[in-house]
């Protein structure tokens, strides 16, 4: 968190340090949040040593289940971890402008060629290529959620309602996360006293083969996209 | 206004996108299609784009929508709409309850949320295969069907290419947007309907 002995030279160097540091990763990650996953242990864990790697492992279990893309997530969490509040703003807005200029620049170019016909079929292709792309975007949500008889009548009714009606997504998820408090409030109310299963000491020594600190989660999808196992050998 | 308007929708996007970007396409799908900012083939080819262009998916969708139904200050809008739910949230998360996402009911919630999404991604699978490759646009009106074989033909190709791994990781996307960059071309220019 803020360190409130830095000098204000201190602070602005490491705001410009901050800045520049999440410009380099906006430019270099394809492919979203997880490919920026390992860019950011590589400059920030390795070469700078702001944080731990157990930290950013805790970081990014929060940003990917919390709302908002995650990327951004992570970087305003890194951010604010280093310099507070404004270190959030300042890497948010890092990782942002190089996505921004580029497709600024692409949007022209689009604007120019699109009227081409070889361009057009070009993209016939590429637009059957992309469908096959959200298939595995569904795959790879399909594995990401525990399978309950409640969670599949959710996916069966979010696919119902999304493609025989014109009910905003927005206001499904919205519907989902209001019924989904008041299950598990209900669920949480009765089982109070029952052991659970995620994130409890237990499971997360079964998971990661040591003892819990007091600010480390257990994160299902970053253990099914392989980045726990990076950890476990670590601590070996 | 369009640029309230844009910020706003893109607001709400970033407010109720849990589980990262793929789960931003089925509502980039309606809000934006719905709202005729752009059609759904020109958002097709901007996830294409997209995945081979660095950044986050989030950034890039905004920004382009933005750019093409407002120009650059449009684009600047609909992109501050998407990054401020994620500064706000993850600010008050690191602020006021360090230990929120410990408790295993936000996980539990997060879990139906990321099962309804399944189901928002599957709707948006089959629509999209229905309305590019069998041209209906709605459901209701199968019978008017016309099926673009050579696009059928392409996706099985692409479906078995995707599946298909090197060094035990998924085909990359960025391959595969490549292939059926290729082949599409091939394939359309030159096979007469």
């Amino acid at each position: 968190m803020l360190d409130t002995k830095k000098s204000a030279k201190e602070i602005i160097k490491d705001a410009i340090n901050l800045f520049f540091l999440f410009f380099k990763i906006g430019l270099f990650t394809f492919g979203g949040g997880y490919a920026m996953l390992s860019l950011i242990e590589n400059e920030i864990v390795d070469k700078k040593g702001w944080i731990t790697k157990a930290e950013l492992v805790n970081i990014f279990a929060i940003a990917e289940s919390t709302p908002g893309p995650i990327a951004i997530n992570t970087a305003t969490f890194v951010g604010i971890k280093r310099l507070g509040i404004i270190g959030g703003i300042i890497a948010t807005i890092g990782v942002t402008i190089p996505s921004f200029a580029i497709i600024v620049g692409v949007s022209y170019i689009i604007n120019l060629v699109k009227d081409n016909t070889i361009v057009q079929n070009i993209f016939k292709g590429i637009r059957i290529g992309v469908i096959v792309l959200i298939f595995r975007a569904f795959i790879t949500f399909y594995k990401s959620f525990k399978k309950n008889l409640f969670s599949i009548a959710l996916l069966i009714a979010g696919f119902l309602l999304v493609f025989l009606t014109n009910i905003s997504v927005i206001y499904i998820i919205l519907g989902t996360l209001i019924i989904a408090s008041i299950l598990v409030a209900i669920i949480t109310y009765r089982d109070n006293h029952k052991f659970h299963m995620l994130n409890t000491p237990e499971y997360y020594s079964e998971a990661y083969g040591k003892v819990q600190e007091n600010d480390e989660y257990y994160s299902p999808l970053a253990e099914k996209k392989g980045l726990i196992k990076i950890h476990k050998e670590d601590e070996r | 206004m369009i640029y309230l308007n844009l910020f706003w929708t893109f607001f709400k996007i970033g407010l109720f996108t849990i589980g990262g970007g793929q789960a931003m396409i089925p509502m980039i799908m309606k809000e934006v299609v719905a709202k005729n900012w752009l059609t759904e083939n020109e958002l097709l080819d901007f996830i294409a784009i997209s995945e081979s262009t660095p950044g986050a998916f989030a950034i890039n969708i905004s920004t382009y929508a933005g750019i093409e139904v407002a120009g650059i200050w449009g684009s600047v809008c609909a992109t501050l709409g998407i990054i401020l739910p994620s500064i706000i949230i993850i600010s008050l998360i690191s602020i006021l309850f360090s230990n929120y996402m410990k408790k295993k009911a936000v996980n539990d919630v997060f879990n139906y949320v990321r099962s309804v999404v399944t189901g928002l991604l599957l709707a948006v699978f089959i629509s999209l295969l229905l309305s590019v490759i069998f041209n209906i646009t709605n459901i209701y009106d199968i019978s008017a069907a016309s099926v673009d074989y050579i696009g059928l033909g392409l996706f099985i190709v692409f479906m078995g290419l995707s599946f298909i791994k090197i060094k035990k990781k998924k085909f990359p996307p960025i391959l595969l947007i490549l292939a059926s960059a290729v082949v599409g071309l091939i394939c359309y220019q030159f096979i007469p309907l």
